[in-house]
């Protein structure tokens, strides 16, 4: 009988060897990465500026990406701007005239314009660097809260930058939560590829 | 009992079956992808338990709760074979781990790249509809293959290849609930229990499992009829049956069916969300179910034909392949033998069915007659036989 069991697992053995074999594993392979990574993929290659720059405020200009739509003008405390949307994700372009430094600026828009609009708002305790294309540096927070009549959380990041002249430019990129990571992409470039003047 | 043992390397299949993994390179893909998709995964959990420790614990241990049963009804669906252990389990990790975690990056990509092509408003109503499907049931799927490439023989019929997908989508579904309950319903313990009402309990039964039990059927169809129906044939079988648990997935996602559009709800909405999602679902529960009862008839039939010309080569007697067709009729021997005979016979007769099942299955791949495997399965359940005959009062060993 142990003749038996080794003649057995010889033969499973061989057997198993024959299964084997790399190239159905790298056809898994190759379809896992391509429906992983293929969606970033295909969306760098969709992603242009759509149309002409856009002008706000005579301080930034602004390139929407394809599938953004310039929406109102508007007021926020004491900046005053334009909303990009794309389905229910929004960049709020801001500008203000005197702004002394990045930290000023941030600490400003977050207790005088967007605490005032949440019914609760939880901030990230750090704060990222970041810098646009033209080489000026800017910080990053990134928020959870509920905002007017919404019954539920939305999500967002602010980004602060101040060009040399002095103005103060808002980021105010949001969206409802869970969904925003969608968009967050898409807003980091517009905001990377902006000009500050 | 030493003698009613198997002797070493005989029981490469059926209970003792040894897996020849480490050899595999399927294998290797499999463990790497699972640690790297592992810890993504314990660095997510972490972020929910630091949420809500209490809604966390709440969450987990709801899912557990109900996916157990699920799993054992599923394990169990195959009344013929039970399938490998370790593979089932590494089909539980690969839907919770590696295809759950990659399809939270994958679904981001390509909601980018459909938000790119598509209207604002039609994108954000429609990307979990088109996009999710087509993402989560190929990475599961490609679990599914990548066990198949592990281990051909342990995928034989329509139905291993249901309870792997189901296996591999019960994994997914826990693991996405919990994120769903933690991450888009807050994660509060009402919140969780909220959350497990509409993700679960309302329309628990017609999710992840089923679409990839079916995907699951596809893969098993297209691998074992090889040699018996031409290749187009099992290309478009497979790839209805894969194509079939996407539309399903779907529909399921898709705004016509989106119960849970206005928060809060009252407690009547929850009946109608409850009693609409159930009704909603029965089409879809209703051809599963009937898909795996044609499945294990189609099984019991083979499972006559292989073991036809094994009747009367003592390990299968006349009168003896009728019973164990039918898991009524195996169980009604069993209880008949225990009143006859007592415990021990009883279980002597329950393990020779069993051993002569694995026979059928032996039987289904062995390429002679005179199959080493064959014999020794043969020879085992000689053994047990003769060791029931010499029980007394055990004589008639069945109906």
């Amino acid at each position: 009988m142990v003749a038996l069991g080794e003649l057995m697992q010889a033969s499973a053995s061989v057997q198993a060897k024959r299964e084997g074999g790399w190239l159905p594993v790298l056809a898994v392979l190759v379809v896992i990465v391509a429906v992983t990574m293929g969606g970033y993929v295909t969306a760098g290659a969709l992603s242009k500026p759509a149309g002409p720059p856009l002008v706000i405020a005579n301080s930034v200009r602004i390139s929407p990406l394809s599938g953004w739509q310039v929406g109102q003008e508007g007021r926020v405390g004491d900046f005053v701007g334009l909303r990009l949307t794309r389905g229910d994700a929004s960049l709020d372009v801001l500008t203000a005239q005197v702004a002394t430094s990045r930290e000023m600026l941030l600490a400003d828009y977050v207790r005088n314009s967007l605490e005032p609009q949440a019914r609760s708002l939880s901030v990230s305790q750090s704060v990222k660097e970041m810098s646009v294309d033209s080489g000026l540096a800017g910080l990053r927070i990134s928020y959870v809260g509920a905002f007017g009549d919404r019954s539920s959380q939305g999500e967002g990041e602010v980004t602060a930058v101040v060009s040399e002249s002095g103005t103060g430019v808002i980021f105010d990129a949001w969206g409802p939560a869970g969904l925003f990571g969608y968009s967050v992409g898409d807003t980091r470039k517009m905001i990377q590829t902006s000009e500050i003047m | 009992m030493s003698t009613l043992l198997p002797a070493v390397g005989v029981s490469c299949f059926g209970r003792g079956r040894r897996l020849q993994l480490l050899g595999q390179p399927a294998f290797w893909l499999f463990v790497a992808i699972l640690a790297a998709a592992g810890v993504a995964t314990l660095r997510q959990q972490s972020i929910f338990r630091d949420i809500s420790p209490s809604g966390w614990l709440l969450a987990w241990t709801l899912m557990i709760v109900y996916a157990l049963p699920i799993f054992v009804v599923v394990f169990t669906v195959d009344l013929f074979e039970r399938e490998s252990i370790p593979l089932v389990i590494a089909a539980l990790l690969w839907g919770g781990i590696a295809a759950a975690a990659l399809a939270a990056i994958a679904n981001r990509g390509w909601a980018l790249a459909f938000a790119r092509i598509a209207a604002p408003d039609f994108a954000s109503e429609w990307t979990a509809a088109l996009v999710a499907p087509g993402v989560e049931e190929t990475l599961k799927l490609c679990g599914v293959v990548l066990i198949y490439l592990m281990a051909r023989r342990e995928i034989r019929d329509l139905l291993d290849g249901f309870v792997y997908g189901a296996i591999c989508g019960l994994g997914f579904s826990v693991v996405e609930d919990v994120f769903y309950f933690m991450g888009v319903f807050g994660g509060r313990p009402v919140a969780v229990l909220q959350g497990f009402f509409l993700r679960i309990v309302a329309g628990g039964l017609y999710g992840h499992l089923l679409y990839t039990g079916l995907s699951g059927m596809g893969v098993a169809y297209f691998a074992t009829r090889k040699g018996k129906t031409s290749a187009l044939r099992r290309i478009s079988v497979a790839g209805a049956l894969v194509l079939l648990g996407m539309f399903a997935h779907f529909l399921w996602n898709s705004p016509w069916l989106d119960l849970f559009r206005h928060r809060p709800w009252s407690l009547v909405d929850l009946i109608v969300v409850a009693f609409a999602a159930v009704v909603e679902a029965m089409p879809f529960v209703l051809f599963v179910v009937l898909t795996v009862v044609l499945a294990r008839r189609r099984e019991a039939r083979w499972l006559g034909a292989d073991m036809e010309t094994e009747v009367d080569g003592q390990a299968l007697l006349p009168g003896e392949l009728e019973v164990l067709r039918s898991p009524r009729l195996r169980r009604e021997a069993v209880r008949d033998m225990h009143r006859r005979a007592g415990p021990r016979a009883a279980a002597l007769l329950k393990r020779l069915q069993r051993m002569q099942i694995d026979l059928a299955m032996v039987r289904s791949w062995a390429e002679t007659d005179d199959d080493p495997a064959l014999m020794s399965q043969r020879a085992y359940c000689r053994s047990l036989r003769d060791a029931l005959s010499a029980v007394p009062a055990a004589a008639p060993a069945s109906r």
